[in-house]
């Protein structure tokens, strides 16, 4: 019955991965079971409203998640674009680049940061103890799956870049890497999730 | 493992969303338990079992 523990998801994915277990690490610390075990509170305290995208603690009030990540998730963009700039991507045009690097980070950066700072509690039809969902299952056994995807594609890609005159860079080869993993994991909880 | 768990939880005319919600796991955790695709954790069959006012026993039995 016990799930696979070992794990290597794909560098998002484990990001993501790593927040929801915190986050529902401090709800189930939050739970308060009743003699019955049947009920339990909201721990968004003071805010007892769930809603689609949820809310973030800020000190000790509550307000919209999405009102904090988007202007760090700019933020965020906005860094990743000077960094790149400084770098020199784009270097006839540094400008021009660092605004498109920008404008290609600002989606996922606001995701990024709305995922770290939402309190999952205050998610509309969001389970208070998701590590028992089923859904967790299927992510641990995609996870593990995927980790030993990555170590055969690894594997065979070391021994034929080893055997062979063939050579790639080493972006490239990372970026294979990243792909094959975030594929196997994808496709493995698609598959999961279909056989229920 | 086979359950009783659909029978239960119609003999309380509870709804699959208000079994989960008491529960605090998702509806679809409650549908691949009920099909016996998805053993739960004990703590999960305990508070089952605490729901139902019965034991683990009475709700779930190996095989299947």
């Amino acid at each position: 019955m016990a799930p696979a523990r070992s794990s290597s998801p794909p560098q998002w994915t484990s990001l993501l991965y790593s927040q929801v277990r915190f986050t529902l690490k401090a709800s189930i610390t939050d739970k308060n079971w009743g003699p019955d075990m049947t009920e339990n509170k909201n721990s968004a305290a003071g805010n007892p409203v769930r809603t689609a995208w949820g809310r973030a603690r800020l000190g000790t009030r509550t307000v919209p998640a999405m009102m904090p990540a988007i202007p760090l998730g700019i933020l965020l963009a906005a860094l990743i674009a000077a960094a790149a700039a400084l770098a020199g991507f784009a270097p006839q045009q540094p400008l021009l680049g660092a605004a498109i690097v920008a404008a290609l980070m600002v989606l996922p950066m606001c995701a990024l940061a709305w995922a770290f700072l939402v309190d999952r509690d205050s998610l509309k039809g969001a389970a208070s103890r998701p590590e028992e969902s089923v859904e967790s299952r299927w992510y641990d056994n995609a996870a593990a799956g995927a980790f030993h995807d990555l170590l055969i594609f690894s594997g065979l890609g070391t021994a034929v870049l080893f055997l062979t005159p063939l050579e790639i860079e080493g972006s490239v080869g990372l970026l294979a890497v990243s792909v094959v993993g975030m594929l196997s994991a994808g496709v493995r909880y698609t598959v999961n999730r279909r056989r229920g | 493992m086979e359950n009783t768990l659909p029978e239960l939880r119609r003999e309380h005319g509870w709804s699959q969303q208000k079994l989960a919600d008491a529960l605090g796991v998702s509806r679809q955790t409650v549908i691949s338990i009920e099909k016996g695709r998805f053993d739960p954790s004990l703590p999960l069959a305990f508070r089952l079992a605490s729901l139902f006012g019965c034991t683990i026993e009475d709700i779930f039995t190996p095989g299947g």
